[in-house]
């Protein structure tokens, strides 16, 4: 496409006129190439012409000298006394000599012959009669109805036309009178006179010359056969003539080629305008108006079919667009109408959407898949502490926020739900906010394009701030598993603590201690201080407790003055001592309360996994059994279960 | 000398007899020697007259058989056309065949007049049925060879004379002549018996053959303007169709009566010059006083038409089809004479020697000869120029009368008494 040039344009007119000029160019070269071989030929055409033209003037000399003489002869041969003489064989007076001697032909005075019916010479006018004219076979023998002859015959050197017309008696030819005239009896200067210049004429009879006028000449040499006469016209050229002539053929075949190309090329000009040209302009300036929409022009009419068709099927093609374009029209009115109306629904339903997402508070995302752009609003960025300019919008701004600990449970949903396990994507975590605390969102979201092969494309979704609905839930599970005096987790959670801690243990391989605690003298500090002096020392006995041990033991409360604590991760039995000793020592210790002072001690069993018990339940009541020999046997002691 | 000729003969006739057994295609031609008649006529230009004398020499010689003196008789037409100088060739042809005993002459008479010579010394044994002319019986020889069974110009002329001032009471014709040699023969003793009988003609015309129907009308103006009452004329028939068609395209009331030679009457002149035409013309024309139309009960003339009839049934079914009847007689009496001749003189088979001998014998007859025209008692003799002038005609001016055509182009021969004589 890009190499494509931009096509040389050129109008029919000018694109004809350069066709007609170059055809016009090729066909004159071509003319004269083809003619220049046959030049020589052309020359000797025009001149076989002149020579032609020529001859028909030497011809019609000779026929009118001809012609005149056998007339005059045709009428001596009606004379009776000529019918007479070939009729009789004495009687020939001395009327018809003297009448044949005076016969003048064309104002001379031929020799005369007459002939009998075997061309026997009845009389003549010659001095000797050389000629033998019943030995002459080409002369012929008589006939009836035969016709005036004329030939040229050779006598001494000299040629003579033999003019012989029938003499006739009663329908019969009889006998033949024959006039023999010098050739040269023609009127030659009417030959030369009629144009022989710049050529030579030569008579000839059997190859011999009976006479040539103009210079004879050996160029050029053509020779024209007058078979009625047995003659023949020998024509030649001088050579300076010949050049003339030949120039002058050249000029004039120059001059034709000429000629016919520009009269070929007017009538194809003609032609191919009156056809072509002002059909296709016509039809031009149809389609132009026709494009130009301005008016519906009058078709063109052509005398050519196939333009006359071409704008027909222009003015069919005409009517379809304009049917087309209306129906267009008309679906494209209907179609911004709908459009409208789907613009102000959506509008609406937008607005609506606005409205639900600010009254469900929440803040949107809209993630393109493909290059990671997210879309959030307003409110996803304020949830998190921000203002919306403040965040880039990049699915990565969105995965540094989420909490490390959240992050795995948050990726596998996600990836389940874009591998179209799952109809929709929820998860609630947690997410930094600009403050650096965390807040728990609960994030919900689905594909809502995806590309032919399925793979996701586009997903959407809303963020929802669920911080004070997970604190709240956060209290409620603390309340339930934790004693609520002290703080400690309860006998629920500790058992759930405990059964935790053995399976770890029972993977680990370490041992697990359990103190079942029972304070002493506390019912009498509650009987004489009161309830809210025993809850005190309650709290603080708890407090105590937790700091004698670990931060990752537990320390729970049983409910009264039950506590137990759960050691994990030691080496024996006998591990547990120091701490139960500590315990001991530290509770021992008095008690302020408000003022008071308040001395209490406590009773401990102990019971070890895997050496004492393996269940949580047999752990606690081996301990809790223990702590009633401790009871049992003064108090303020330790005892390890059986 | 008869009874070894006889001998001769019969060995002869032996000898073909055995030659036609053994050779028989030979033998055909062995059978009978031939002799050979020439007919030398203007068979083309004046086919009438040649017609009725061919006819007449066949009719004349189918009464013998075609067979005379024990010799086959052969016709041989010659067509000379009226031109002396073929029938110069023709007589040549003759002298060359060694069979070719006599020639017949037709209706021109300037052939014989031009070869007179010719036929004179080289002993052409002519016999001349038609032609008029005075001189071609008149050779200055004893050795005459021509014979004449027709009218003689030198009586002709007074036949003419005399009809025309005598029957039709001209006062002064105009005499109308061919430029030949016939025509001044004519013109000679025309002139000679007008004067004898004291009437000088106004004017005499020449004219030459071939002669145009302007000249002719022409010609036929001048007359008519010289005061002339009729017209003697002495033409052949190309000449005689030109004159009468000219004649018939005057005004009537200056048309001529013509009294013509016969000449006329050789060609076709009657179908030329159609009846309707010839309505107003008063012409008569010179005959022999003979006719097969006159009502005859002579079984010898009755019997020569039936021949004739019988020889030429598609051409003769009615007297008036014989259509130049002077040129049949003639030629029939003629060829009966020279049948006379022959088996008066016998045949040597030396074609000249026989030729003598039959010349001898005509002008020598012993027995008469029976004719349509008379019986002939020596016709011919010995031509003396001096003594003897008629010595080579058979007829003389008893036999010769006036004739016109009928409506039919019948030749009717004029009779002092028939209607129309007195016209005039």
């Amino acid at each position: 496409m890009a190499s494509a040039k931009p096509h040389r344009r050129i109008s029919l007119r000018h694109g004809i006129t350069y066709f007609h000029i170059g055809v016009a160019v090729i066909f004159s070269f071509a003319i004269l190439a083809v003619s220049y071989p046959f030049l020589d030929k052309t020359i000797d055409y025009f001149q076989k012409r002149i020579i032609r033209h020529q001859v028909q003037k030497v011809q019609g000399v000779i026929e009118n000298h001809l012609t005149l003489s056998l007339k005059f002869l045709e009428d001596y041969a009606r004379f009776p006394i000529l019918v007479q003489g070939v009729m009789h064989v004495e009687n020939l007076q001395p009327l018809l000599i003297d009448f044949m001697k005076n016969m003048a032909i064309a104002g001379t005075y031929p020799q005369l012959v007459l002939l009998d019916y075997k061309n026997r010479i009845i009389h003549t006018t010659l001095e000797t009669p050389q000629f033998n004219y019943d030995q002459d076979k080409t002369f012929g023998v008589l006939s009836d109805n035969m016709k005036p002859n004329t030939s040229v015959n050779r006598l001494d050197n000299e040629c003579y036309w033999r003019l012989a017309v029938p003499v006739v008696y009663n329908g019969h030819t009889e006998g033949r009178l024959v006039a023999e005239l010098p050739i040269t009896s023609i009127n030659t200067n009417h030959i030369i006179s009629k144009g022989l210049n710049n050529l030579s004429l030569e008579f000839l009879h059997d190859t011999d010359t009976c006479f040539s006028l103009g210079t004879v000449s050996s160029h050029g040499l053509l020779d024209y056969q007058l078979p009625d006469y047995g003659l023949t016209l020998r024509f030649g050229f001088d050579s300076t003539s010949y050049e003339h002539e030949r120039n002058n053929v050249i000029a004039k075949l120059i001059a034709w080629i000429v000629f016919i190309i520009c009269i070929l090329l007017f009538a194809t000009r003609k032609i191919t305008r009156r056809f072509i040209e002002q059909p296709i302009l016509a039809l031009r300036e149809y389609s132009t108006a026709l494009a130009s929409d301005s008016h519906r022009p009058s078709l063109p009419t052509s005398a050519i079919v196939e333009i006359a068709h071409l704008a027909n099927d222009f003015e069919v093609m005409a009517g379809k667009i304009s049917t087309r374009e209306k129906s267009l029209r008309e679906a494209h009115d209907t179609l911004e109408v709908k459009i409208q109306e789907r613009t102000k629904e959506l509008l609406q339903s937008e607005e609506r959407l606005e409205l639900a997402i600010q009254g469900a508070d929440l803040g949107l995302w809209d993630w393109n898949i493909q290059t990671g752009d997210v879309f959030f609003n307003e409110r996803w960025a304020t949830m998190l502490g921000y203002q919306l300019d403040e965040i880039e919008p990049k699915v990565s701004t969105w995965e540094k926020l989420v909490h490390p600990d959240d992050m795995e449970k948050v990726m596998k949903t996600l990836e389940k739900h874009l591998e179209g396990e799952t109809p929709i994507y929820q998860t609630e975590h947690r997410m930094l906010t600009k403050a650096g605390t965390w807040k728990w969102i609960l994030d919900t979201g689905k594909v809502c394009e995806r590309d032919e092969e399925g793979k996701p494309f586009r997903a959407s979704g809303t963020h929802l701030d669920i911080d004070e609905r997970k604190q709240a839930e956060e209290k409620i599970r603390h309340m339930a598993n934790h004693d609520g005096l002290t703080g400690l987790p309860n006998r629920a959670l500790f058992m759930d603590r405990l059964e935790t801690a053995l399976k770890s243990a029972h993977r680990s391989g370490t041992s697990i201690a359990v103190f079942f605690i029972d304070l002493d003298g506390f019912k009498s500090v509650n009987d004489q201080l009161g309830h809210e002096a025993g809850d005190l020392l309650l709290k603080m006995v708890a407090q105590r407790l937790q700091d004698c041990v670990r931060a990752s033991d537990t320390v729970g409360r049983f409910g009264g003055d039950e506590f137990v604590v759960l050691l994990t991760g030691i080496a024996v039995k006998d591990s547990a001592k120091p701490a139960a000793e500590k315990i001991i020592f530290t509770l021992r210790e008095p008690f302020v309360l408000e003022d008071k002072k308040a001395n209490i001690g406590c009773s401990i069993g102990i019971s070890t996994y895997p050496t004492i018990a393996t269940t949580p339940e047999e752990l606690i009541a081996k301990a809790d059994n223990a702590m009633y020999r401790v009871k049992n046997a003064g108090k303020n002691d330790y005892s390890f279960a059986d | 000398m008869e009874g070894k000729l006889r001998l001769v003969k019969q060995i002869i006739l032996c000898f073909t007899f055995f030659t036609l057994i053994h050779v028989p295609e030979v033998g055909v031609a062995r059978s009978a020697p031939e002799i050979h008649l020439y007919l030398d006529a203007d068979i083309s230009g004046a086919a009438s007259s040649s017609l009725a004398i061919e006819q007449g020499i066949a009719t004349a010689l189918s009464e013998v058989g075609d067979h005379v003196a024990e010799h086959k008789v052969i016709l041989i037409k010659k067509d000379h056309r009226g031109n002396s100088r073929r029938s110069l060739d023709n007589i040549k042809d003759y002298l060359a065949d060694q069979q070719g005993l006599a020639v017949f002459a037709g209706l021109h008479s300037p052939p014989l007049l031009d070869n007179r010579k010719f036929i004179n010394t080289q002993e052409v044994l002519t016999l001349v049925p038609w032609a008029a002319a005075g001189p071609i019986t008149r050779y200055p020889s004893r050795q005459n060879w021509i014979f004449r069974l027709s009218v003689d110009d030198t009586k002709a002329g007074r036949i003419l004379a005399n009809f025309a001032v005598k029957q039709r009471k001209a006062k002064r014709p105009a005499l109308l002549l061919e430029d030949t040699g016939w025509g001044k023969s004519n013109h000679k003793t025309v002139s000679r018996a007008l004067n004898e009988l004291g009437v000088a003609p106004v004017g005499k015309y020449w004219f030459n053959w071939g002669i145009s129907e302007q000249s002719a009308g022409l010609l036929l103006k001048k007359i008519s303007f010289s005061g002339a009452d009729s017209i003697i004329f002495v033409a052949n028939a190309p000449e005689a169709k030109t004159f009468i068609l000219a004649m018939a395209k005057e005004a009537p009331q200056t048309r001529l009566p013509v009294y013509s030679h016969w000449g006329l009457t050789g060609g076709d002149f009657p179908d030329v010059v159609i009846p309707e035409l010839r309505q107003g013309i008063d012409l008569f024309f010179l005959q022999t006083s003979f006719s097969f139309l006159r009502r005859t009960s002579d079984a010898f003339v009755l019997n020569v038409y039936e021949k004739a009839k019988k020889l030429y049934p598609a051409t003769i079914r009615e007297p008036e089809d014989i259509h130049a009847p002077n040129g049949f007689v003639h030629a029939y009496d003629l060829t009966r004479i020279l049948i006379a001749a022959i088996n008066q003189s016998g045949l040597t088979g030396d074609i000249k020697k026989d030729r003598q001998n039959v010349r001898r014998a005509l002008e020598d007859l012993k027995q008469p000869v029976r004719g349509l025209l008379k019986t002939y008692q020596h016709p011919f003799s010995v031509f003396d120029e001096l003594k003897n002038y008629d010595a080579h005609e058979a007829l003389n001016e008893t036999n010769l009368t006036m004739g016109r055509y009928g409506d039919s182009n019948e030749i009717l021969l004029f009779e002092p008494d028939q209607p129309g004589s007195n016209a005039n």
